[in-house]
């Protein structure tokens, strides 16, 4: 009975991770870059990022699909070059869960960046440090809180990522079958156990990333360091 | 210290336009410079630290060029060796007060502190009686506190010129006095050149060998050493009385 729900929730919580250092790497580049450079349709490479919060998950996995798929430009590209295939693979829904996760992480890093005091990173460079050494130790510190309560969010959000995966990655007992869809699964296949087992773990798993992220998220660096 | 100092700078913000055109030679050891809010003081403070690149014009500092519009010159701020003190000292908040001194010490990827620097954090700590608050973060300290830390992390790295936006208008009036006088005593012993601004009338007869008013993006006016000043009454005009005793 356990070992039927451990399966897909080792399976979600190894897509979650994955997919949610993925969309922290993205978030915070793209962050910083939006939060520092001005250049000519900034705005609207911003509404673009924050696009998949707001598109149906099914819609972003079409995208996914017309791209990735063995006929799509990076499909091919990848299954000529190196002999990857993404699509039915827990590695494709990591890809489709890190896309659906990516604004949370993006918006919160944004924010976190661009309330980071202009002066701190100059009060660094008058001292002689590096562009990379203003980032790490001044603007990266500062920022981190903000970073981590946005982090937090997104895995929350891939550990309940449905759509686009299904779509991407199907629905293959212990190889892609997350949790959120093997509950889709059982309650189709009319098995209400399974069902209730496996939407309870849901729902402790996200109340407990929420209630971590709530902690995170009180401690701005302003608060922390009651500036 | 011989500073030239010419550069332009249009700002255009909200339909308002600004214009900064200073020209400015200075070879005594401590320029202030004085003027309304608004007039260009810290534009022009910023251009020399590197923070902000002028769009025409030249500064240079001791014969090396800083800045040079006409030969694409613009030294980043790190390479200027220039040490500057924010108006409320932008001390990193998530460093303690040892920790601000020495970061701009620290090597590599470990954080190293040699002896060399290790020493001269002591030393700065000592100079400026901070050892009891080695461990302390600037959230803890008082305001007198927060600026003997900045000048601390400043003078840490050895610069070759000092600047400082406005660095007594945040403290109390008692308090301020006496940082002055401190001011002075520090700026003797260490003998380093320094660039102030300032909005304060009674900073000048003070702490400045040269005095420079900018108005409205301009030099308005040069004074060296001795001058009086005051303020009549019911105004915001400087008189400027060139004679009596000298400055520090």
């Amino acid at each position: 009975m356990l070992s039927e729900a451990a399966v897909p929730l080792l399976l979600t919580l190894k897509v979650a991770g994955w997919a949610t250092l993925l969309a922290l790497v993205a978030g915070v580049a793209f962050a910083f870059l939006l939060a520092r450079m001005r250049f000519p349709g900034r705005e609207v490479l911003d509404a673009m990022l924050t696009l998949p919060m707001v598109m149906p998950p099914t819609v972003l996995g079409y995208y996914l699909l017309v791209l990735l798929g063995k006929r799509g430009p990076i499909g091919a590209f990848l299954q000529e070059n190196f002999g990857i295939n993404l699509i039915f693979t827990w590695q494709g829904a990591v890809i489709a869960a890190a896309l659906v996760a990516f604004p949370l992480v993006y918006k919160a890093a944004r924010a976190a960046f661009e309330d980071v005091d202009a002066n701190f990173e100059r009060a660094g460079r008058s001292l002689g440090f590096s562009e990379v050494k203003v980032f790490f130790r001044i603007t990266l510190p500062l920022a981190w809180h903000g970073i981590l309560a946005g982090t937090m969010l997104a895995f929350a959000r891939a550990l309940g990522e449905f759509g686009a995966t299904l779509m991407v990655a199907g629905s293959l007992p212990g190889r892609t079958q997350t949790l959120s869809i093997a509950i889709y699964e059982a309650v189709q296949a009319g098995d209400d156990d399974a069902a209730n087992r496996l939407v309870i773990i849901v729902s402790v798993l996200c109340i407990f990333v929420l209630v971590v992220a709530g902690r995170v998220l009180q401690g701005s660096y302003r608060r922390a360091f009651r500036y | 210290m011989q500073l030239e100092l010419h550069i332009i700078k249009d700002l255009r913000a909200s339909g308002r336009h600004f214009r900064l055109d200073v020209d400015l030679l200075a070879d005594t050891e401590s320029v202030v410079i004085y003027g309304p809010s608004g007039a260009g003081k810290s534009l022009t403070l910023q251009c020399l630290a590197g923070f902000v690149a002028p769009d025409a014009g030249r500064i240079s500092l001791d014969g090396a060029t800083l800045f040079d519009a006409t030969h694409r010159i613009n030294v980043p701020a790190r390479d200027r060796g220039i040490g500057y003190v924010f108006q409320d000292y932008a001390l990193f908040p998530h460093l303690t007060v040892a920790g601000n001194i020495g970061v701009a010490l620290q090597k590599g990827w470990l954080r190293r502190l040699d002896e060399v620097a290790r020493a001269r954090v002591e030393d700065m700590l000592r100079l400026f009686e901070l050892q009891d608050l080695r461990d302390n973060y600037p959230s803890q300290l008082s305001g007198g506190q927060r600026q003997r830390t900045a000048l601390a992390r400043s003078l840490a790295t050895q610069p070759r010129l000092l600047l400082l936006d406005e660095p007594f208008s945040a403290l109390d009036p008692a308090l301020r006095e006496r940082m002055r006088q401190e001011f002075v005593e520090l700026r003797q012993r260490f003998n380093l050149p320094m660039v102030m601004i300032t909005h304060d009338p009674a900073d000048l007869e003070t702490l400045a060998q040269e005095l420079v008013v900018i108005d409205d993006g301009r030099v308005a006016r040069r004074e060296t050493a001795p001058f009086k000043v005051e303020v009549p009454q019911g105004t915001s005009t400087l008189r400027v009385i060139p004679g009596g005793a000298r400055a520090a």
